[in-house]
């Protein structure tokens, strides 16, 4: 049997953990990528339409404003999720949050519409979550601009192909569920005796629950794994709750004494090391690690804190949507000069196929009769 | 267009499931052969199947010896292709091809490897809830491994959920033979438990060469489990009376058969086993990891080495002519 914990076998560890730089890059270059590429299919678009001298004015969209404005829709689908809506859980809720992280980290706003595709990413979470909805149904519980089915239809493929087919995703919740249940072992063992403690534990991982949620909305699932995110939302939490030390001297003492451990850690470490990029000199082993871990937990903390704030004003998406109803793929229009001429293209390409195929069989009907 | 594609020649048709065909194909680059599982994906009312979704989904999450490894897959089209590594046949063409019965160290490789692929999957929350031979794929080498995760689930061990009605009552999970009883009954929140109901089933059909319980239909099938296992009663299953459908049915009285008869030929140590495997309540129910351990496997004789097991050939299909091709295509080989 693999002695490798299952979560570095994971998609999400080998394709979509990136250290903050990359990510940065990544989406400067793919944005880029896209500007050219849209850029070139706009220039014959309006030379069709006699209208090139607009291009020059054409200010597309920047790295920056698809941030914006996938922020806008991400904030969107807890709303989605909720009772009077799609009545979707927790775990659809994130898992379509981080398809549609995912999927505009490397694509363009400009290529495909969040519009559509933040309802895909639920429509398919919910798949993956094992609560599939018939499609019908699905449409019928979205009460504002249902979409039209065929439009999820052709998004789904597009968006699978995009998210690479990974649909497992990991989220903070399971190993923050995980700590919970291992704090109330650790500290109805320990001899030491805290006041108020089941009520003190149970606040402080709602607490942390929400800090969890909230998240969902930071950038920390392409940086840090679950199980981080999970550390820091308890600190975070333990701090408003005064429970700080204690779930300090939990973690001390569950990473020193269990000998099994030892070989994940120093694969963690390793991880650690390439998060981190800082090598502290202190102590050895579970120490060193320690000291590492709380630097990271101090500084996911300061990312967490911000989350809440995260949601972008609206004003800022509705100047991001009108810049980018001008700068828009024509491709992803069926009405524009550049589709129909693709449409045609194709089914000329069609018919010959078809064509050779036919010929091919005439000609190996022929054989057969001289035979 | 995606150029996937063309890096394997198809050899010929394997087979073809309830989505789409399986075919035999070379990789090109090194020779390698493939069996892939072609997925058309146009008119579907629903978007992409569930069933490709689940099964991409547990699939991506494992990696071990016992379980059928996908190796890649890519959109061709409005097709998606699977590429799993080729096996050479299935356990239930071993049963049906045996001259002779398999020894008991033969039967104990199987078990011990069918339990590592099961323990495997359940240690990470995977169920594959439709456990037959026939999804027990046996390599060239004659490794067997756990195939056809259409119906797995990834499951969450804390929150219970129940598994939506519809999803329960549109499949028909497990086939009849291996389902377990507490499905049988209708129930809609189970648990690793009918994949352990299932190696059981199986377990004992190794001994046998004959399924263990033969029902013809549904109820046919409790009342062949219950003509073994006896009545079940309040006492050796206390959450019988939840079960949705229990009160629809009733059976005539019938005491427990003793193990020793239901399976003659087998050592004592083997119906120890078994009747671990088959009990009522599925929490009663030894762990697949719990069952690597147990005595069978460590007494005389030894579990056989994977390359002492029979490797059936592929028995050749018939080659059927179809009638409106050109001729001349069908001798093409």
């Amino acid at each position: 049997m693999s002695k490798k914990p299952s979560y570095h076998q994971s998609s999400q560890f080998r394709n979509w953990i990136f250290t903050q730089e990359d990510l940065d890059n990544l989406r400067k270059s793919e944005n880029q990528e896209a500007v050219q590429r849209v850029k070139a299919v706009l220039e014959k678009e309006l030379a069709a339409n006699n209208k090139i001298d607009e291009l020059k004015t054409i200010r597309f969209i920047s790295d920056r404003d698809q941030l914006i404005y996938c922020k806008f829709y991400e904030s969107k689908i807890k709303g989605y999720c909720g009772k009077s809506n799609l009545n979707f859980d927790l775990s659809i809720q994130a898992t379509a949050t981080a398809f549609f992280k995912r999927f505009y980290l490397k694509n363009s706003i400009m290529d495909y519409d969040p519009k559509i595709f933040v309802l895909t990413c639920l429509f398919l979470a919910a798949k993956v979550e094992n609560c599939a909805l018939p499609l019908d149904e699905f449409i019928k519980r979205i009460k504002i601009n249902p979409p039209q089915p065929s439009q999820i239809l052709e998004s789904e493929f597009e968006l699978s192909k995009g998210i690479n087919f990974d649909y497992a995703v990991h989220h903070p919740f399971w190993p923050l569920h995980g700590y919970l249940l291992d704090m109330q072992t650790f500290f109805y063992q320990s001899s030491t005796s805290i006041p108020n403690l089941s009520q003190k534990i149970s606040t402080t991982y709602s607490k942390a629950l929400s800090i969890a949620k909230n998240s969902l909305l930071t950038d920390l699932m392409f940086t840090n794994w679950p199980s981080q995110i999970a550390m820091a939302c308890l600190f975070l939490a333990a701090k408003e709750t005064n429970f700080v030390e204690d779930v300090d001297s939990y973690f001390k003492s569950r990473l020193k004494d269990e000998s099994e451990k030892i070989f994940s850690l120093s694969e963690n470490e390793i991880n650690l090391k390439l998060v981190e990029g800082s090598d502290g000199d202190v102590g050895d082993g579970g120490e060193k690690l320690l000291f590492k871990l709380r630097e990271m937990v101090e500084r996911l903390g300061n990312i967490l804190k911000e989350a809440k704030n995260m949601v972008p004003e609206k004003n800022d998406a509705k100047v991001v949507d009108e810049k980018l109803q001008i700068c828009k793929n024509p491709l992803s229009n069926p009405e524009s000069h550049v589709s129909k001429l693709k449409v045609l293209e194709e089914s000329k390409i069609q018919a010959e196929k078809r064509a050779k195929k036919i010929k091919l069989q005439e000609e190996r009907n022929g054989k057969f009769i001289i035979m | 267009m995606d150029t996937s594609n063309y890096r394997y020649k198809i050899l010929g048709k394997i087979g073809e499931g309830a989505h789409g065909v399986v075919l035999k194909a070379k990789f090109i680059e090194n020779g390698e052969i493939f069996a892939l599982k072609k997925v058309p994906l146009r008119k579907l009312e629903d978007g992409l199947p569930n069933t490709i979704v689940r099964e991409i989904k547990a699939l991506q999450q494992i990696d071990h010896q016992n379980v059928v490894k996908l190796r890649e897959f890519f959109p061709t089209g409005s097709t998606l292709t699977l590429v799993f590594e080729y096996m050479l046949s299935d356990l239930a063409e071993v049963l049906r091809n045996a001259t002779q019965a398999l020894t008991e160290a033969q039967i104990k490789a199987y078990m011990l490897m069918l339990l590592k692929g099961v323990a495997y999957c359940h240690e990470n929350n995977i169920m594959h809830r439709d456990l037959k031979p026939a999804n027990l794929l046996i390599s060239p080498s004659g490794i067997l491994k756990l195939a056809d995760f259409g119906l797995a689930r990834v499951h969450d061990p804390k929150v219970p959920r129940p598994y939506s009605h519809q999803v329960a009552t549109r499949f028909a999970y497990f086939l009849r033979w291996y389902r377990a009883p507490e499905l049988l009954y209708g129930a809609r929140k189970y648990d690793v438990g009918v994949d352990i109901w299932a190696c059981g089933c199986i377990f004992g059909e190794l001994l046998n060469h004959c399924p263990l319980f033969l029902g013809q239909n549904d109820i046919d099938q409790l009342y062949c489990v219950q003509s073994i296992l006896g009545t079940p009663t309040k006492e050796n299953w206390p959450d019988l009376e939840d079960l949705p459908d229990y009160n629809k049915i009733h059976f005539p009285s019938m005491p427990q058969m003793d193990f020793n008869n239901v399976c003659p030929d087998a050592s004592q140590e083997a119906i120890n086993l078994l009747k671990k495997f088959l009990v009522y309540p599925s929490y009663s129910r030894i762990a697949a990891k719990e069952a690597l351990l147990d005595d069978y496997f460590f007494n005389n004789p030894l579990p056989a080495h994977h390359l002492e097991l029979p490797i059936p050939i592929r028995q050749p299909t018939e080659r059927k002519f179809d009638v409106d091709a050109p001729i001349c295509l069908n001798f093409i080989v």
